[in-house]
């Protein structure tokens, strides 16, 4: 099982194999968490988000038809999900409490200074990044930090191939801005697609 | 001047064939706001570099995997190794009854005085026994920014029972003793229990699995399922009636409480009606 390319698992779960749909999780789980930490802002709706996720992919793995990839597909039940819980965040004006896990964890004992440095560098960017506009937010991550092919992405979200491009290159002006490295070049970033400017 | 677009971004990527990179680097050469684009974008798709994924919390799979396993099972029986007779009530810690025991009559208060009549958009009659009595079943989670500590239960419960005309939830001596014994007003007892803040009809599958798979296929039918917080940690409330016979009303009502997060088994306890 584990050597099985996930498209075969697929069909082995819908065989009734449930094993190979841990296998998938196995694979697949980190990422999940990594894409909705990264889109949601913080753990606690990341890890419902996850929960979410993973269930809705059982109820509609049946509907997987292997068009796309596995993890294209994947990405994109995690992106609805995430979606579904931006739109409630919005919704609920409660503020975030800030968690002790909210933080990378550390090590016990004197900090090694290069780890503490990258600590602190995640933190940074970590809290820039959720400045970023949601829409423009969603294509960096889904480039930079998953790693997904612009043509990937543009089929995770239903959208043209140049405006995914274009997104994540407002999102990257928008986190460095963010980050205090410049404000040239500054798009006019809104919250909504349909205002955006093509460069 | 015409930007290069979309090509700006393929760029920073380093993705281009040569022609069109000559293309785009004779644009940058005559144009400064773009070349700073460059320089920007190139420094935030470096910085993202720092973000690493943090351990992914245990338990989050546990609702998916249980239910990868009922669907297998459905569809391969013979496969799964599961059977209806492994179906089992799991023995909970005494402590957690007690616990819990204050906890139902609490929910008590926010179900209503009659569990038949909660509200019509979280049940509606989903069946009626020869005698005629309906069951309530949960179509949509309520969600509470409430959060349900030990201290505060035992004086609901207290409250309550009187208001709801229930009777006490059985404890023994030797877990009452286990009890809290804080005994707050009712005053720092009102604030807990709010109205519900708005509906989930999404969350309900996610719920009922979770609480199923926590307390391992429970029976009873489930009447409403609260979200709300349990000793500070997200929890899902599942109350159920339960009836002694196949035609007969419920007579008992059953609180199962699982965190949203791992779907573990917090409290249980049962409220006679």
């Amino acid at each position: 099982v584990a050597d099985a390319p996930d498209a075969e698992l697929v069909q082995r779960f819908l065989a009734g194999d449930a094993q190979a749909f841990s296998e998938l999780v196995t694979r697949h789980e980190r990422r999940v968490y990594g894409l909705c930490l990264r889109i949601l802002g913080n753990p606690e709706d990341a890890a419902d988000a996850t929960q979410d996720t993973l269930l809705s992919v059982v109820r509609k793995l049946e509907g997987f038809r292997g068009e796309a990839a596995f993890t294209t597909w994947l990405h994109r039940v995690a992106m609805n999900v995430c979606y579904d819980h931006l739109r409630r965040a919005q919704r609920r004006p409660v503020l975030h409490r800030v968690l002790d896990e909210d933080l990378p964890a550390q090590e016990a004992g004197p900090p090694v200074p290069d780890h503490a440095d990258a600590v602190a560098d995640a933190q940074v960017v970590a809290a820039a990044l959720a400045k970023v506009p949601e829409d423009f937010r969603v294509a960096v991550v889904l480039a930079d930090l998953q790693d997904l092919p612009y043509e990937e992405i543009a089929t995770v979200l239903d959208l043209p191939l140049g405006t995914v491009k274009s997104r994540v290159h407002r999102g990257r002006l928008a986190l460095a801005r963010a980050l205090g490295l410049g404000d040239i070049g500054e798009p006019e970033v809104s919250p909504r697609a349909s205002q955006e400017q093509r460069p | 001047m015409t930007h290069p677009g979309p090509l700006l971004t393929d760029y920073v990527d380093d993705t281009l064939g040569p022609d069109p990179r000559a293309e785009v680097e004779a644009h940058l050469a005559a144009c400064a706001s773009c070349r700073d684009e460059v320089r920007l974008a190139r420094a935030a798709k470096g910085a993202t570099g720092v973000l690493s994924v943090p351990q992914v919390p245990a338990g989050l799979a546990d609702a998916a995997i249980a239910e990868a396993r009922r669907v297998a099972a459905e569809r391969a029986p013979e496969l799964a190794g599961i059977s209806s007779s492994a179906r089992r009530r799991p023995d909970a810690p005494r402590w957690l009854a007690v616990v819990a025991a204050a906890a139902v009559i609490a929910l008590v208060a926010l179900v209503g005085p009659k569990l038949g009549q909660a509200p019509r958009t979280a049940a509606e009659p989903a069946s009626a026994g020869a005698n005629g009595a309906t069951y309530p079943t949960a179509t949509a989670v309520e969600i509470q920014h409430a959060n349900y500590t030990i201290e505060q239960l035992p004086a609901a419960a207290q409250a309550l029972r009187e208001s709801f005309a229930l009777a006490a939830p059985v404890q023994d001596g030797a877990a009452a003793a286990e009890a809290p014994v804080a005994a707050p007003s009712m005053l720092s007892v009102t604030p807990p229990l709010h109205a519900t803040d708005r509906w989930s009809v999404a969350q309900l599958g996610t719920a009922t699995i979770c609480l199923s798979t926590a307390f391992d296929q429970p029976e009873g039918s489930l009447t409403r399922v609260i979200q709300a917080d349990y000793q500070g940690a997200r929890a899902y409330f599942g109350v159920y009636l339960i009836s002694p016979g196949a035609d007969l009303p419920p007579d008992e009502l059953r609180l199962d409480v699982a965190s949203v997060h791992g779907c573990r088994m917090l409290a249980q306890s049962h409220a006679r009606l």
